[in-house]
C-alpha cells in the first residue's frame, strides 16, 4: 500500500527567480538562422537548452529548442534517432523491494510544438506513446516517445517537460547512494548551443507533502560543486542554489584517441558533503577515515591469515620475494568479480556466500576483487609489512579532481606496501595483474591511502614504456611469385598482456586464437592468411603471453621490370589512425605507454642479387623513439625495428609534432629492398 | 541525474529479479537430451540446438496455437548469453500463454524458472512506436556444457492463415520437428525453400515433419542474407469456411492488400491544394510527377508508428500529409494519392529491402517483405529516354519504380538493394511477383582522375577528382551529404589514409551534393610527403595512388555461398604522375589483365615523356557470383590487390 501511495504525490514546484519555464519568444534571428557559426553543414542547432535540477522538489525540468538545418536532422541515424522524434525515459521500479528501495519516475507537463520558418506554430496535441524497455517483477521501465508535427528543414522544434521522482528507502545500505546521485550539468552536446540555462537547487528539507518522505542521513549536509572545463563560474542564488547561463557553446565532436569525454565537455557536478568539513583536505581525510573504518572490521576478522602468510612465505627471507609470495597467495583466491555474474540461485547452489572478513575469503577460497585486495593487505600485515588499502580513481571514466570530494570518484581498491621507505603499488584484486604492475587505468593518478587517522594522497606511478612490451618476430620465405610464407611469434608483456588476458577472459582457446589472429591481421598486409598454431601463458600473470602463427601473404613482393621489390617491414603500426586529420580539436590520449620490438627474417628466393636496401631509419621526439635497420645476411633479409612511446597525454600543441613523428614511422615502415635477377614473375603468380 | 538513477537501478533489477528463488526440477524430456552423448563440432560453433520442436494447432475459428520446446547446448563461452535467453514476440493479435525454462549444467545441477521471471521488452527498432513486444526469459546456470531448455505456448489470431517453420539457423540444429494439427475442414499447402522437401508422416491425425543434423548458416563476407539461405517451409492453411484469410497465390495476396489499403489514398482538400501548387497543369507530365515525387521523398519525413495491423496498412494520405511524416508505405501512399490528382495511376510494390530474401520461387506470403515502393504508370509520350527504373508490364504498360523512402536516389533510378530483387505488385486485379529492373554496369561506378607531381624528395602533390554515378553516388551521399564540411573532409581523409600516410588534403569540395539527379563529384588537392621511397639512387613510386577495388575476402575459411555485389558497375582510374626533374623512368610494372565471365579487370602503366600514366578499369556485370565461380573471384581479387601494390622505379638521370 505504501508503494502504491507513491503514485499519488502532488508536486508543488517552486521556482527560483529567473527560472522561467514558459515558452521563450521566437526571435527573427531564430527564424533566420541557417547555419552554425564555424561549422557549416551542421544538421541542427540547439537554440536553447534549460535543465533545472531541483532536489528539494524531487524533480528536473528540461527545455529543448532545436532548429532543423538539413535533412540529416530528421532522417534516422544508425540508432534510429532524429531531432524531430523524442524519447524520454520514465520508470517504476519496485523490484528492489526486498532491499527496501522503490523508485517512481514520471513525466509531467509535456508541451511540444513546431515553429515553421514563417513563424506559424503547430502544437503537438497528441499523447506520447509508451515503449516498454523492460517490464517484470513489478517493475517497468519505459520511454515516452512522440514525433514533432509538420517538421521540415528550417523548422524549429521545441519541447519541455518535468521529470518527477520518488524514492522510498527503508534500508540503511542504500542511504545516500540512491537518494541523490551526484547531480550534473553537462554543458556541451553534439549540437552547437546558442544559449543554455541551468539551475540547481539542493535538498533543503523538502517542500512538498509526501506520505513517504525519505529519511536522509545527510540531513543538513553542505552542498558542494566542482566545475570541469568551464571558464564561466555559476552564480549563487537563494543560499545554496546555483545558476549558470552560457552562450554559443560549440558542438562536441569526438576524435580518435581522446581523453575521457567527461574531461572534455564542460560540466558541473553537485554533491553533498558533511556540514562540518573545513577544507578539501579535511574532507578527503574524513572520507579516508570513514572508508578505513568501513574496511577495518573486515581486515580484523583475520583468523588463519597469519598461518596462511607463514605457509606462503616458507623459508624465504628476502622481503621483496616474501611480498611476492603473499601476492601470489592472494591471487590464488577464486576472483568472482571476473566471472559471469551469478544469480542468487546459482550462488546458493554453489554455496557461495558474501565474505564478511578476510578470514572467510581465505577459508572459502573465493572472493570479490576487493576481498582479495583486503586479504593481501591482511597477509602482508601478518608478515610484518607496512601495508595499506588505497582507493584509486579510474581514468577510463574521468581524470581525478581533488575538488570533487567523493568516494564515488575513487571507487577502485588497490594495495600500497611501504618497503624500505618506498611505496609499492599492487593490484592483487585484478585478475592476471602481475606483481609490481597496476592496471593502466589506475596508473598516473592519485590514490587515497586509507589510514586510521584518515586518508592520505599518494601518486600511483605511471606505466612506463618498458611496462608494456610487444615483441613480434617472424621467420619467413619469399617465393618467386612474391608470396611470403612462414611463422610469426607474438609476445606480450606487462600492460599489453594484462589487457589481452582480461579482454579474452570469457573466451575459450578457439576464441583467444581468433582474437589473436585478428590482432595480427591488423599488423599484416591486407589479404594475409593467418592461422594461430599455439598460444601459451593465458593463466600465468607473471609470464609473457606467447603465441605462434603460420602466415601467408600473397603478392607481398612486387615486380617492376627486372626488379623485385620486397617491403622490409612486415608489421605496420596501428597508431597512425590517430593522425589522419590535418587538425586536432582535443589532446591525443593513449591509455598507456608502450614498446614494440620487431624482428623479421625473410629468406629470399635463389638467384637474386641485391640492388638496394633500406637505410637505417631513426626518428625521435621528446617522448618517442623509432629505429629500424635492414641488413642482407647471405640470402636472408634481416630487419629489426623498435618503437617506444613514453607518454600518454599530448596537448593540441604537440599534435603536429606527434603527427610528423608517426608519419615518419609509417614512411620508414614502407621502405623496400630492391632485388635484381631470378625468374621475375611475381605479377603472374596468381 | 535521473537517467543515472534509472540505469543503475535497471542493472540492479536485471541482476536480482530475472531469476527468482526457483525449485530445480528439469523435465524428463530435457534430461533425456542431456544424457545423449555430445557430438563434436567445429571449434567456432558456440551453441548447438539439440531440439526445436513446435506443435501448431489450427483451431476451428482459424486461431493458431503453437506449443514448442527448444533445447540448446552451450559449447563455448561465447554462446552462454544467447543460449540463456529465449524470447517470443507478441502484439495486439497474439499472446504468450506460458514460457518456462530450465537448465542442466555439466555438473548435473538443475535450475528452473518461475512464471514471474518472464519479462517484457518492446521490439520496435526503427519505429517511433510499435506495439510489437517480446516476452522473454533468462535461465540461470548457462555455462559451457550446460543444456538450456524452454517450453512455451503462443496463441494468435492471424491476419493471414500462414505459418513459417524456419529450421536452419546460424548454429547447427540436431533435431527439428514440426507437428501440425488441423481442425476439421482445414487443409494445408506447404512450400519448401532452400532445402529438399520431406514428406510428412501422419500420426493420430497430425502431420509431422522431422529433420536431423541441419548444418548452420556460415558467416561469410558478402554472402546472401541469412533468410535467403535458411531452410524453411511456409504452411498455408486453407478452409472453405474462412476463405478471406487463406491466400494461395500472389494474386490472392494482392487482392487482400488492395482490400486492406482501401480508401487510404483518398485525397484531402489540403493535399489537393498542395498538388495544384507543386505540379501545375501547364508543366510537362514528367516534371509534374517529379515535383510530387520530390515532395514525398524529402518533405515527408520517415517516422514509423505501427499498431496492430498498422504494420501492414498505411495511414490515410490526408493524415500523412498533415503531419508530414510516415513510414515507407505512408510515403508511397501520399505520393500515390498526389499522383492520382494529376491523373497518373500508381501501384504499391511490396518488397524486402535486402535482395535475396524474396526470390523468384518464394512461396506467396507477406512474411518475407519489410518495405514498400511505388510503381508509377507512365504514358509513352511522357518521357524522352528509357530510365533504369522502368519496368515494362504486359498489361499495365511502362511502370517507373520509385522509392520515396530513400532520399538519395532520384526519380528514374531505384536503390541498388531493390534492383534484381522481387516484389509484389498490387493492382486492381490482385497481385503478382515481379522482378525489379537491374541497372547496367555503366550506370554505376567511380571515375577517378588524378593529376599529380612528384618532387625529388618523394613528395607527391596534385589534384584528385572522383565522379560517382548510380549506387556509388547514393552510398557516398549517404555518408557525406548531411555531414558538416569538417566531417566530410574527415571522412575523405580516412579513406585516403588507407592508401598513404603523412598527407594533407586541401581545397576539398563536394559538387552536386544535394542535386541527386547529377553525379556526385569529390575533388581535393593532396600533398603526401615521402610518398615515393628512396632506394639508393632510385625512387619507388606506386602509380595506383588511392582507392582499393578488391572486395572483402576471408582467406582463412573455405567459401560456402555465392558472393553478392550491390549492383553491376564500372570503376576506372586515370592517374598521371609527373616525374621530378633529375629523374627518369627506369622500370615499370607489367600490365594486368583478368577476364572472367562476370567481370574484367585491366591496368597498364606507361611512361609518356616525363609522365607516368596509370590507367585501370574494373567492370562487374553481376550482382551475384555463384559458388562455382569462387575460384575465379578469388583470382580476380588477388590480381587486383597485386596490381594495386605494384611500383614504378625512377632513377636519377646521369
Amino acid at each position: 500500500m505504501r508503494y502504491a501511495a507513491l503514485c499519488f504525490f502532488l508536486l508543488i514546484p517552486v521556482l527560483a527567480p529567473g527560472q522561467s519555464e514558459d515558452w521563450l519568444p521566437v526571435t527573427p534571428q531564430d527564424l533566420q538562422l541557417k547555419d552554425v557559426p564555424g561549422n557549416p553543414g551542421a544538421a541542427a542547432v540547439r537554440l536553447y537548452y534549460a535543465h533545472y535540477v531541483d532536489h528539494d522538489n524531487f524533480s528536473e525540468f528540461y527545455y529543448e529548442r532545436i532548429k532543423i538545418l538539413n535533412e540529416k536532422a530528421v532522417n534516422p541515424n544508425s540508432d534510429g534517432k532524429t531531432y524531430a522524434d523524442v524519447e524520454i525515459p520514465v520508470a517504476s521500479i519496485a523490484a528492489a523491494r526486498r532491499f527496501g528501495v522503490s523508485l517512481l519516475v514520471q513525466m509531467v507537463g509535456l508541451k511540444a510544438r513546431t515553429i515553421h520558418p514563417d513563424g506559424s506554430i503547430v502544437e503537438f496535441t497528441g499523447k506520447p506513446f509508451e515503449k516498454t524497455v523492460y517490464k517484470g517483477r513489478g517493475s517497468r521501465i519505459q520511454v515516452k516517445a512522440f514525433s514533432m508535427p509538420s517538421v521540415t528543414v528550417g523548422s524549429i522544434v521545441e519541447y519541455k517537460y518535468r521529470l518527477t521522482y520518488d524514492f522510498s528507502i527503508d534500508s540503511p545500505i542504500f542511504l545516500g547512494v540512491l537518494v541523490f546521485p551526484p547531480a550534473e550539468w553537462v554543458l556541451q552536446s553534439e549540437l552547437y548551443t546558442v544559449k543554455e540555462h541551468v539551475h540547481y537547487r539542493p535538498f533543503g528539507g523538502g517542500r512538498r507533502v509526501s506520505g513517504a518522505k525519505p529519511k536522509f542521513y545527510f540531513d543538513g549536509a553542505r552542498v558542494s560543486r566542482v566545475a570541469f572545463n568551464l571558464k564561466e563560474q555559476p552564480t549563487n542564488s537563494n543560499g545554496n542554489e546555483s545558476d549558470l547561463e552560457l552562450h554559443d557553446v560549440r558542438a562536441f565532436e569526438p576524435e580518435d584517441y581522446i581523453p575521457p569525454e567527461n574531461d572534455l565537455k564542460p560540466s558541473v557536478v553537485f554533491f553533498y558533503s558533511p556540514r562540518d568539513a573545513r577544507s578539501i583536505e579535511d574532507e578527503w581525510r574524513e572520507i579516508g577515515k570513514s572508508r578505513y573504518e568501513e574496511l577495518e572490521p573486515r581486515l580484523s576478522r583475520n583468523r588463519g591469515v597469519k598461518e596462511a602468510a607463514l605457509q606462503a612465505i616458507g623459508a624465504e627471507a628476502d622481503p621483496v620475494k616474501k611480498l611476492r609470495k603473499l601476492y601470489e597467495r592472494a591471487q590464488q583466491i577464486r576472483n568472482l568479480s571476473y566471472e559471469r555474474q551469478l544469480t542468487p540461485e546459482e550462488m546458493k547452489r554453489e554455496n557461495l556466500k558474501r565474505n564478511t572478513g578476510v578470514d572467510e575469503a581465505l577459508a572459502h577460497g573465493y572472493g570479490t576483487s576487493e576481498d582479495i585486495t583486503l586479504l593481501f593487505v591482511a597477509l602482508a600485515h601478518a608478515a610484518g609489512f607496512d601495508a595499506s588499502v588505497a582507493q584509486v580513481s579510474d581514468r577510463r571514466q574521468r581524470f581525478f579532481s581533488r575538488e570533487w570530494t567523493s568516494l564515488e570518484q575513487i571507487d577502485n581498491t588497490i594495495a600500497v606496501v611501504n618497503l624500505n621507505g618506498t611505496d609499492i603499488f599492487l593490484e592483487p584484486g585484478t585478475r592476471f595483474c602481475p606483481y609490481g604492475l597496476l592496471r593502466w587505468n589506475h596508473t598516473a593518478t592519485e590514490a587515497l591511502k586509507l589510514e586510521k587517522k584518515g586518508g592520505v594522497f599518494v601518486k600511483a606511478p605511471p606505466a612506463t614504456y618498458d611496462k608494456s612490451v610487444t615483441r613480434k618476430s617472424a621467420n619467413l620465405s619469399l617465393s618467386e611469385d612474391g608470396t611470403l610464407k612462414g611463422n610469426v611469434k607474438l609476445e606480450f608483456e606487462g600492460e599489453e598482456a594484462l589487457e589481452l588476458r582480461l579482454d579474452t577472459i570469457d573466451e575459450d582457446d578457439a576464441g583467444r586464437k581468433k582474437t589473436l589472429e585478428g590482432l595480427l591481421k591488423e599488423w599484416l598486409p591486407a589479404g594475409a592468411i593467418v592461422k594461430a598454431t599455439d598460444t601459451q601463458g593465458w593463466e600465468n600473470a607473471e609470464s609473457p603471453l606467447v603465441s605462434t602463427f603460420s602466415i601467408e601473404a600473397p603478392s607481398y613482393a612486387s615486380v617492376a621490370g627486372k626488379l623485385f621489390l620486397v617491403p622490409a617491414c612486415l608489421f605496420q603500426t596501428k597508431e597512425n589512425r590517430a593522425f589522419t586529420h590535418a587538425t586536432r580539436k582535443y589532446p591525443v590520449y593513449f591509455p598507456y605507454s608502450f614498446t614494440e620490438l620487431d624482428s623479421v627474417n625473410i629468406k629470399l628466393p635463389a638467384g637474386f642479387s641485391l640492388e638496394s636496401i633500406p637505410h637505417h631509419q631513426d626518428a625521435s621526439m621528446k617522448f618517442a623513439r623509432y629505429q629500424s635497420d635492414t641488413q642482407l645476411n647471405g640470402t636472408q633479409l634481416v630487419y629489426q625495428r623498435s618503437l617506444a612511446l613514453n607518454g600518454i597525454y599530448f596537448g593540441q600543441d604537440k599534435y603536429s609534432e606527434l603527427k610528423d613523428f608517426f608519419g615518419k614511422v609509417k614512411t620508414s615502415d614502407e621502405q623496400q629492398a630492391v632485388l635484381r635477377g631470378g625468374m621475375v614473375n611475381a605479377q603472374k603468380g596468381n | 541525474m535521473l537517467k543515472k538513477a534509472i540505469s543503475s537501478l535497471f542493472l540492479f533489477i536485471l541482476t536480482w529479479s530475472l531469476t527468482g528463488n526457483c525449485r530445480a526440477d528439469a523435465p524428463d524430456w530435457m534430461r533425456a537430451l542431456a544424457r545423449q552423448p555430445a557430438r563434436s563440432y567445429a571449434d567456432d560453433v558456440s551453441t548447438v540446438v539439440l531440439l526445436d520442436d513446435q506443435v501448431t494447432t489450427v483451431q476451428d475459428n482459424g486461431e493458431i496455437v503453437r506449443r514448442g520446446r527448444r533445447v540448446v547446448r552451450v559449447l563455448r563461452p561465447e554462446g552462454r548469453n544467447s543460449a540463456a535467453i529465449y524470447g517470443l514476440p507478441y502484439s495486439r493479435n497474439s499472446r504468450v500463454n506460458y514460457l518456462r525454462g530450465w537448465s542442466i549444467t555439466s555438473k548435473g545441477q538443475e535450475y528452473e524458472t518461475k512464471p514471474g521471471d518472464v519479462f517484457e521488452q518492446s521490439i520496435s527498432t526503427y519505429e517511433v512506436y510499435s506495439d510489437a513486444k517480446v516476452k522473454a526469459l533468462r535461465v540461470p546456470g548457462a555455462d559451457v556444457g550446460t543444456i538450456v531448455g524452454f517450453e512455451y505456448e503462443q496463441q494468435e489470431r492471424p491476419y493471414v492463415f500462414q505459418d513459417r517453420w524456419i529450421f536452419q539457423e546460424q548454429e547447427p540444429v540436431e533435431q527439428s520437428r514440426y507437428e501440425l494439427r488441423l481442425s476439421p475442414g482445414w487443409r494445408v499447402k506447404s512450400d519448401w525453400t532452400n532445402y529438399k522437401e520431406e514428406k510428412a508422416q501422419e500420426a493420430n491425425g497430425a502431420l509431422i515433419w522431422q529433420l536431423a543434423n541441419i548444418p548452420r548458416i556460415e558467416a561469410e563476407p558478402h554472402r546472401p542474407p541469412s533468410m535467403g539461405l535458411a531452410g524453411q517451409v511456409v504452411f498455408t492453411f486453407l478452409s472453405d469456411k474462412m476463405k478471406d484469410k487463406s491466400y494461395k497465390s500472389w494474386s490472392d495476396f494482392g487482392s487482400w492488400y488492395t482490400q486492406l489499403s482501401s480508401g487510404v489514398r483518398d485525397a484531402s482538400p489540403a493535399l489537393q491544394e498542395k498538388v495544384r501548387a507543386l505540379a501545375p497543369a501547364n508543366l510537362p507530365l514528367l516534371q509534374r510527377i517529379k515535383a510530387l515525387a520530390d515532395f514525398a521523398q524529402h518533405d515527408v519525413r520517415y517516422v514509423a508508428i505501427e499498431i496492430g495491423v498498422g504494420g501492414y496498412r498505411p495511414h490515410a494520405a490526408g493524415d500523412i500529409f498533415e503531419h508530414r511524416y510516415g513510414d515507407c508505405k505512408d510515403k508511397a501512399t501520399v505520393l500515390s494519392s498526389m499522383l492520382a490528382q494529376i491523373g497518373v495511376k500508381s501501384y504499391y510494390v511490396v518488397v524486402n529491402a535486402t535482395r535475396g530474401v524474396v526470390v523468384k520461387n518464394s512461396a506467396p506470403g507477406l512474411g518475407g517483405f519489410n518495405h514498400m515502393v511505388l510503381a508509377i504508370a507512365l504514358p509513352n509520350a511522357s518521357y524522352p529516354n528509357a530510365m533504369p527504373a522502368m519496368y515494362d508490364h504486359s498489361k499495365l504498360g511502362h511502370l517507373l519504380i520509385f522509392d520515396p523512402t530513400n532520399d538519395f536516389v532520384p526519380l528514374g533510378q531505384i536503390p541498388y538493394y531493390e534492383q534484381d530483387n522481387y516484389g509484389m505488385l498490387v493492382d486492381e486485379e490482385g497481385g503478382e511477383l515481379i522482378h525489379l529492373p537491374l541497372s547496367n554496369p555503366e550506370s554505376n561506378g567511380v571515375v577517378r582522375n588524378a593529376r599529380l607531381k612528384l618532387l625529388p624528395d618523394g613528395t607527391l602533390e596534385g589534384e584528385i577528382e572522383e565522379i560517382r554515378t548510380g549506387f556509388e553516388a547514393m552510398t557516398a551521399r549517404m555518408a557525406l551529404q548531411n555531414e558538416t564540411e569538417q566531417n566530410r573532409r574527415k571522412i575523405v581523409e580516412k579513406l585516403v589514409s588507407r592508401s598513404m600516410g603523412n598527407f594533407q588534403i586541401d581545397n576539398f569540395e563536394l559538387v552536386h551534393a544535394g542535386e541527386i539527379d547529377k553525379d556526385l563529384i569529390i575533388r581535393y588537392r593532396v600533398k603526401a610527403e615521402h610518398y615515393a621511397k628512396n632506394a639508393g639512387a632510385m625512387l619507388l613510386v606506386r602509380p595506383r595512388v588511392v582507392g582499393e577495388m578488391a572486395g572483402a575476402w576471408d582467406a582463412n575459411k573455405p567459401r560456402h555461398y555465392a558472393y553478392d555485389f550491390p549492383a553491376p558497375f564500372v570503376n576506372t582510374d586515370k592517374v598521371e604522375i609527373a616525374v621530378p626533374e633529375g629523374f627518369q623512368v627506369y622500370e615499370l610494372p607489367e600490365p594486368a589483365k583478368t577476364a572472367l565471365p562476370f567481370a574484367q579487370y585491366s591496368s597498364k602503366t606507361e611512361a609518356e615523356g616525363n609522365t607516368i600514366k596509370y590507367t585501370r578499369e574494373y567492370k562487374m556485370e553481376a550482382t551475384e557470383v555463384p559458388l562455382d565461380g569462387m575460384a575465379q573471384l578469388k583470382t580476380l581479387f588477388a590480381d587486383i590487390t597485386s596490381d594495386e601494390k605494384n611500383m614504378a622505379v625512377l632513377k636519377k638521370s646521369n
